[in-house]
């Protein structure tokens, strides 16, 4: 299934964003992330990403997070370790490598 | 350099090698120490076993049995280092020998050691200083000097042993002589 | 013992001022204007007067008097500074030298006093103006350097862990990182939070901390003022690690022993102090000329080198009890208050190593002012006009090292004079300034001290090396070395090059004594030279440090060292089949040479799926190096392997760890060699 996050992604919406992949997980399907449409950010959402990110490796269900976050969150991402979600990709952020 | 002139009783540290046993003049050895943990240096023959950490100093370990071109033994309760010190120059350096067990301390009459036998020992003729018989077995007395002399090991320049290969490959010298 | 022997305390004292009074009387000699030189001179003089006075030494004070005149009136500008007057000064220099070693009144020298004032007085009376002596004193001319530049660059660590409301206090902690890194130059670091099932998540607290290193001139107040509304006394911990602005890789790599020790927040300021410590000091020596331009601040001592040694052995233990106490920490379970006493130790052996080590430490320009009497006295015999250039004379050595280097430059630099730097007609017919120039450089490279002496002059002819190597039976007559291999029979026992034998170096031994000087050094020496252009012979020592900064590596389950000298950066390159034991691995869009250690070791262990590639220069080439792991920052005492590892090439030594397991250090120089090499047979 293909995930679109859009708009304010901030600890005002993290439940709801949160209930939103943890069903996507419960069922077990291979989930696409699309951040194109995310319009704010912060810390809660990108942690947010984290767990998820984790959530899944766990139980061995598929998920991309794909690079398509918009270039005005490229510092924040880089700041939380996800500098690979900007389309500039790490080079974006002066972040060394992994 | 002969050392047939030294008179009287000599005490030795004997030890245990495959079925052979050893002797070794006890004044050169410093401490016994249980089998420990060796960093092998890289890029070095098998039979340098690497280094053992002795009270603060990196002590180069020798496989006497690959050396000797015996073949290599597990290691068990009994393995030991003996630490010896031997004399290089105008100073002394300390170097670790593994030996299967230690067994016990023998004096022996100088007069009862034989020179070495020409073949038939199974280890280089060079190294052994002479043969005595105790408790009906034959003791090899070691050169202790001439086993660890650095000249041997400092010929093998550009030696680029592996881990993987025969141990025995550089054992040139190392079998029973040829009749 | 002489311990407290004020006349011998007062030779000695008067040999150290002589030294930088030559020293300064030949940087003259290329300076003539400079004034603070002039006064430097001057100093000499009336101290060497002054002194030897108090101690008796009447014929010393008599004799410096006059000269010490002349300089106060070179300073004030009365008297120009004339060849004559700086020849003179070196004769009268040396006087001086001999003075000190006969009786106090000068027994049987008297007379050469008399004449060299003579000729002294003869100078003094040829300006146009007789002129009287002006009374001005030494310490006028002292300049003062105190003001305080209005602010400092520093380098800050800050680990900020949000609160778990942080949240609901509005405050989104990601503006307060973007606010942080906006102060200066930063590296941020964010450690992800505990790993859980997604159930149990709870989105709306903070999980995560960062470490950010920030470099920043506005002073830590306003680097704690970013989180005046959020700390809470636990959320930020904030330290300065180091003063002055660190170069941009620097921050790289402080980040990355903040990401490989996050788990370590106790003993993180420490490592990213020593760090940058070490990175600062390597850079130092060219600001501390600076600051110093007399050359003559800090007072020097002399200390028993047998109790040096000991007190360097005891640092050794010390570190190693250090390290084993870290561990202990992690093991106990008053953590507290083990953790206190690591840190005051850690304090300490850093602090007791700086100063041990320094004891040891010299500058290498303490033979810079004899090597450029040499040079001038041996061109000026052969008639030759030549220029020294000596620089990096701050490149600090052990003394011992020193000593030992001596004669070794010595004979090279006679060597460049002799044979090297023709006479100046010759240089003439050949096209190039009349005036010669020899050039001393002294630095460190990648762990290691480079001396390198060159010339311009006339440069080795191989083929002319190959026919004598060749007729000494040095060399069989079919034999086709390289131009290099041919070079270096320089070095060979009873090679000479030289026509016809001089009465200083074309004795037919030399180059022999030199190499083997430095081969006893655990150097190497090596020749490169151009026919007609000149020749360079460059010495590489390693640092006899006892103890050094490195980086610790896994490969397997053996641990490695790398010297923090060499270090340049980390990253990572995925494990493919077929790897090569020299590859390449991209960085910064340039591709380097990179070798698996593991291949190149013969390691068979199990490999992780990425490996680690810690790139290496020396010397302007860098290199990857990949490991299974990098583990951190770690002192390393140097235990030298024994001689029978005499010709083991990529490990220069080892090291004993704080558990008692042994780490082997390795030989940064020689794998940059080999990787460049192989890289190069590769294509």
């Amino acid at each position: 299934m293909r995930i679109e996050l859009d708009e304010d992604c901030t600890v005002a919406r993290a439940t709801a964003l949160k209930e939103r992949f943890l069903e996507a997980l419960r069922r077990g399907e291979a989930a696409e992330v699309s951040l194109r449409g995310v319009a704010q950010a912060d810390l809660s959402f990108f942690e947010l990403l984290h767990a998820v990110r984790h959530g899944f490796e766990r139980r061995g269900v598929g998920l991309v997070l794909l690079p398509d976050l918009p270039g005005h969150l490229a510092r924040a991402a880089g700041w939380t370790g996800l500098a690979e979600l900007c389309p500039g990709g790490a080079a974006a952020a002066k972040e060394v490598t992994r | 350099m002969s050392e047939q002139q030294r008179v009287g009783t000599q005490r030795f540290l004997t030890l245990s090698l495959d079925k052979e046993h050893f002797a070794l003049d006890i004044y050169s050895v410093r401490e016994i120490l249980d089998m420990t943990e060796i960093t092998r240096i890289p890029q070095t023959p098998e039979y340098m076993r690497g280094v053992v950490n002795v009270r603060g100093s990196a002590v180069p370990v020798v496989d006497l049995r690959l050396k000797f071109g015996m073949t290599a033994a597990e290691r068990t309760l009994n393995t030991r280092i003996v630490i010896l010190e031997i004399a290089r120059g105008e100073k002394s350096a300390a170097i670790g020998a593994i030996a299967d067990s230690v067994r016990e301390v023998l004096e022996i009459d100088a007069e009862k050691i034989d020179p070495p036998p020409r073949m038939g020992t199974g280890v280089k003729a060079d190294f052994i200083r002479g043969i005595a018989r105790h408790d009906d077995r034959f003791l090899l007395v070691l050169d202790v000097e001439k086993v660890f002399t650095s000249d041997e090991i400092l010929t093998l320049d550009g030696l680029d042993m592996r881990r993987d290969e025969q141990p025995q490959a550089e054992q040139d010298g190392g079998q029973v002589p040829a009749a | 013992m002489k311990e407290h022997d004020p006349v011998q305390t007062f030779r000695e004292e008067v040999r150290e001022l002589l030294a930088d009074l030559e020293e300064a009387l030949l940087e003259l000699e290329n300076d003539p204007g400079n004034l603070e030189t002039v006064a430097r001179a001057f100093r000499d003089l009336h101290t060497i007067k002054g002194s030897g006075a108090m101690f008796g030494f009447v014929e010393i004070a008599r004799f410096t008097h006059d000269l010490e005149t002349a300089f106060d009136r070179v300073r004030s500008g009365e008297l120009p500074l004339s060849p004559d007057l700086l020849g003179l000064a070196l004769l009268a220099k040396d006087h001086i030298q001999a003075l000190l070693r006969v009786s106090q009144d000068g027994q049987g020298l008297t007379e050469t006093s008399d004449a060299l004032l003579e000729r002294l007085s003869g100078l003094l009376r040829a300006p146009p103006s007789g002129g009287t002596r002006p009374g001005r004193r030494a310490d006028a001319v002292e300049s003062g350097e105190n003001g305080e530049t209005v602010r400092r660059d520093a380098t800050y660590w800050v680990r900020y862990r949000p609160a778990p409301d942080a949240f609901l206090t509005g405050c989104d902690p990601l503006s307060l990182v973007e606010e942080l890194a906006g102060l200066g130059e930063s590296a941020v670091v964010y450690h992800q939070g505990e790993e859980m099932p997604l159930e149990e998540y709870d989105p709306e607290r903070p999980h995560g901390c960062w470490d950010v290193i920030l470099t920043t001139a506005e002073g830590e107040e306003a680097v704690r003022g970013v989180f005046l509304f959020v700390d809470d006394g636990e959320a930020v911990r904030l330290e300065k690690v180091g003063d002055g602005r660190p170069r941009k890789g620097d921050l790289e790599l402080l980040a990355a022993i903040a990401r490989d020790n996050a788990q370590d927040e106790a003993a993180l300021p420490g490592l990213l102090r020593g760090f940058l410590l070490e990175k600062l000091a390597m850079r130092r020596p060219d600001k501390a000329r600076e600051a110093s331009p007399a050359g003559g601040g800090e007072a020097s001592i002399r200390v028993d080198s047998g109790r040096l040694d000991r007190l360097v052995n005891m640092v050794g233990e010390m570190v190693i009890i250090q390290s084993r106490l870290s561990q202990a920490v992690n093991q106990a379970l008053d953590r507290a208050a083990l953790a206190q006493i690591a840190e005051d130790l850690e304090r300490l052996t850093d602090e007791m190593r700086d100063n041990a080590l320094g004891l040891r430490m010299l500058p290498i320009g303490t033979v810079y002012g004899n090597l450029r009497r040499l040079v001038r006295d041996v061109s000026t015999g052969l008639g030759k006009n030549v220029e020294f250039v000596a620089e990096g004379g701050d490149t600090e050595l052990d003394k011992t090292v020193i000593d030992r280097l001596k004669d070794p430059l010595v004979h090279i630099l006679r060597n460049s004079l002799d044979h090297g730097v023709e006479a100046p007609d010759g240089r003439r017919d050949a096209g190039k300034p009349e005036r010669g120039t020899v050039r001393l450089w002294a630095g460190h490279v990648g762990g290691e001290v480079v001396i390198r002496v060159s010339d311009d002059g006339r440069g080795i002819d191989p083929a002319k090396v190959k026919r004598k190597a060749q007729s000494v039976g040095l060399l069989a007559p079919d034999a086709e070395p390289d131009r290099k291999e041919i070079l270096n029979l320089i070095f060979e026992p009873g090679f000479s090059t030289a026509d016809k034998v001089s009465d200083l170096s074309g004795r037919g031994v030399g180059m022999d004594v030199v190499k083997r000087s430095i081969d006893a050094l655990r150097g190497t020496v090596d020749i490169d030279s151009e026919p007609g252009k000149g020749t360079a012979l460059t010495i590489r020592l390693p640092l006899t440090l006892a103890i050094i900064d490195g980086f610790c590596v896994v490969i397997g389950s053996g641990s490695y060292i790398v010297p923090l000298t060499a270090l340049r950066g980390f990253q990572e390159r995925p494990w493919e089949e077929r790897q090569k034991t020299v590859d390449i691995v991209e960085r910064m869009g340039r591709m380097l040479p990179c070798v698996s250690l593991r291949g190149l070791f013969g390691i068979t262990e199990d490999r992780p799926a990425y490996e680690r590639v810690v790139v290496a220069e020396v010397d302007g080439v860098e290199i990857g190096l990949a490991v299974d792991k990098v583990i951190g920052r770690q002192q390393a005492v140097i235990k030298s392997l024994d001689e029978m590892y005499k010709s083991v090439n990529f490990i220069s030594g080892t090291t004993i760890n704080g558990d008692g397991s042994i780490s082997l250090i390795l030989d940064i120089p020689r794998l940059v060699e080999f990787a460049a090499s192989s890289a190069a047979a590769a294509g």
